[in-house]
């Protein structure tokens, strides 16, 4: 009849990041994973909202969010969809910026290089492990 | 056929009380550390508890209480028919009435176990895959009801052709209108229960942190089983359908062996429907064990109380920009007018009654 799914998306009210990020980089992770894969319509905003309990607008800034980068197309009516598993094109430079704010954030917090590469290398795993 | 309207009257009220039972001991179901699906502390039914345990009681006897004058009136009086027909919206009524109960008595027991101190959850997951009418379809069995639907439209027709005939007669004229009666009376329900079911496929329960796959689990099952239910009940619709403008339209005429094979196969059809409800609901059950203690997991972030008017003490609100149907508010939840869900329920509902007037007035 249907198949069991894996597809989470987690969500922290506590967390400092603001919701609209959690869910903007939960719904990125999916796409790369090929989990959501492209002319996959997601749920429309109202009804993600109140799925996961949190405002309309949070559930829309994420959309627009992922739709600037260019990973999903929202037309009015027939909601928002999964237009693309890579994001706009960007220069390296750019690319280079998050992660090296990541890194630092790790050296900073003390920890040893070897097991910053470690938990890097586990994380890009996961992250293509699973792509489809 | 007085027989099998008060049969059927007292088959509801019956499925009313068995309800009534299971809700009247929910609160306690998994021990006294629990309210509904909330831990409490220990002194919680003696001290805090004690008033909204009571309540509980009191307003699970409400809907039963409020209509049992009227079921006694309309018995006493021998309106078995009308006696019928209410029972069946006392049914639903009862169903929407306990699941906003239990909502709200469950919000206020959460405010009054809430522990000074204690962490509360703030995390929760949400399954992301697609959630589609056709991929909870199942072929063959939209076939058989597609097919006897239309066969008994096809007999409704005939019998309508037949009326507009010179030989038509008084029995003519009274299957049309029994048959009219019945094919929208169930197409109704029809409309209904294929409702239910694209309301229960689109809405993703969160998840929670702890022990997600298993409550993954309990949910996928519990979806399943209220699927299988909602597709039991369009069936067995479907083929009442068929087997009633069977007899409408032909049943006088045939021999007593016909009348009768024709009536063994409405009892087996019941029968069946009957032995395949029990055997899923065991089926759950038996998920609901394994997983045990699944339900007590049910930790997700406290949402705020919702903004906006409220009305009817608390009980009603309206706010077009909260998703949401059922709020949180002050007194407990409070159901949300401007959510299109409300506005097609509060429809549908209406259509029922006057549906249901009107049969009444047919039969009479």
């Amino acid at each position: 009849m249907h198949t069991f799914d894996t597809q989470f998306l987690a969500i922290d009210t506590a967390s400092r990041k603001p919701i609209y990020e959690q869910l903007a980089d939960g719904l990125k992770a999916l796409i790369a994973r090929g989990e959501l894969r492209e002319g996959v319509t997601l749920p429309p905003v109202r009804q993600l909202a109140a799925d996961l309990g949190v405002n309309l607008n949070t559930v829309a800034v994420a959309y627009r969010q992922l739709q600037d980068e260019g990973l999903i197309t929202v037309r009015h009516g027939s909601g928002a969809v999964v237009s693309s598993r890579t994001t706009l094109p960007q220069t390296e430079q750019d690319l280079r910026k998050p992660l090296r704010s990541v890194l630092t954030q790790l050296l900073l917090s003390g920890m040893p290089t070897t097991r910053i590469l470690r938990m890097v290398t586990a994380e890009l795993r996961f992250l293509t492990k699973g792509a489809k | 056929m007085t027989a099998i309207v008060i049969s059927v009257a007292l088959l509801l009220f019956a499925a009313r009380l068995r309800m009534l039972r299971r809700v009247w001991r929910l609160p306690l179901k998994n021990g006294q550390s629990f309210f509904l699906a909330h831990e409490v502390g220990p002194d919680f039914y003696r001290s805090a508890g004690a008033p909204l345990f009571r309540r509980y009681h009191v307003s699970v006897l409400v809907p039963v209480l409020l209509d049992g004058p009227l079921a006694a009136w309309l018995f006493l009086t021998k309106r078995y028919v009308d006696l019928e027909l209410e029972q069946v919206l006392a049914l639903v009524v009862s169903i929407l009435a306990y699941n906003l109960m239990l909502a709200h008595f469950s919000s206020l027991a959460a405010s009054l176990s809430l522990e000074p101190g204690k962490p509360q959850t703030t995390r929760l997951r949400l399954s992301m895959a697609l959630r589609r009418l056709r991929d909870y379809t199942t072929p063959a069995i939209e076939w058989v009801i597609g097919g006897a639907t239309l066969l008994a439209l096809a007999m409704l027709g005939r019998c309508y052709a037949l009326s507009l005939t010179a030989n038509a007669n008084h029995f003519s004229f009274a299957a049309v209108r029994g048959g009219k009666v019945l094919t929208v009376w169930v197409l109704y329900w029809q409309l209904g229960f294929l409702l239910l079911k694209i309301l229960f496929i689109r809405r993703r329960m969160p998840l929670p942190a702890k022990r997600t796959e298993d409550f993954r689990r309990w949910r996928m099952a519990w979806l399943t089983h209220k699927l299988r239910i909602f597709d039991a009940v369009r069936l067995f619709c479907a083929l009442s359908m068929l087997l009633g403008m069977t007899w409408i339209t032909y049943g006088r005429g045939w021999p007593r062996m016909g009348q009768v094979i024709l009536l063994g196969l409405s009892a087996l059809a019941l029968l069946l429907y009957l032995v395949y409800v029990a055997r899923e609901e065991r089926r759950l059950a038996a998920t609901e064990k394994e997983l045990k203690p699944v339900e007590m997991v049910k930790e997700f972030p406290r949402f705020p109380v919702a903004e906006g008017r409220y009305f009817a003490g608390g009980l009603l609100y309206f706010n077009r920009d909260n998703p949401w149907v059922v709020v949180r508010s002050v007194k407990g939840v409070a159901l949300n007018l401007a959510h299109s869900t409300t506005h097609i329920a509060a429809a549908y509902l209406t259509g029922l009654v006057i549906l249901a007037i009107s049969m009444a007035r047919l039969a009479r």
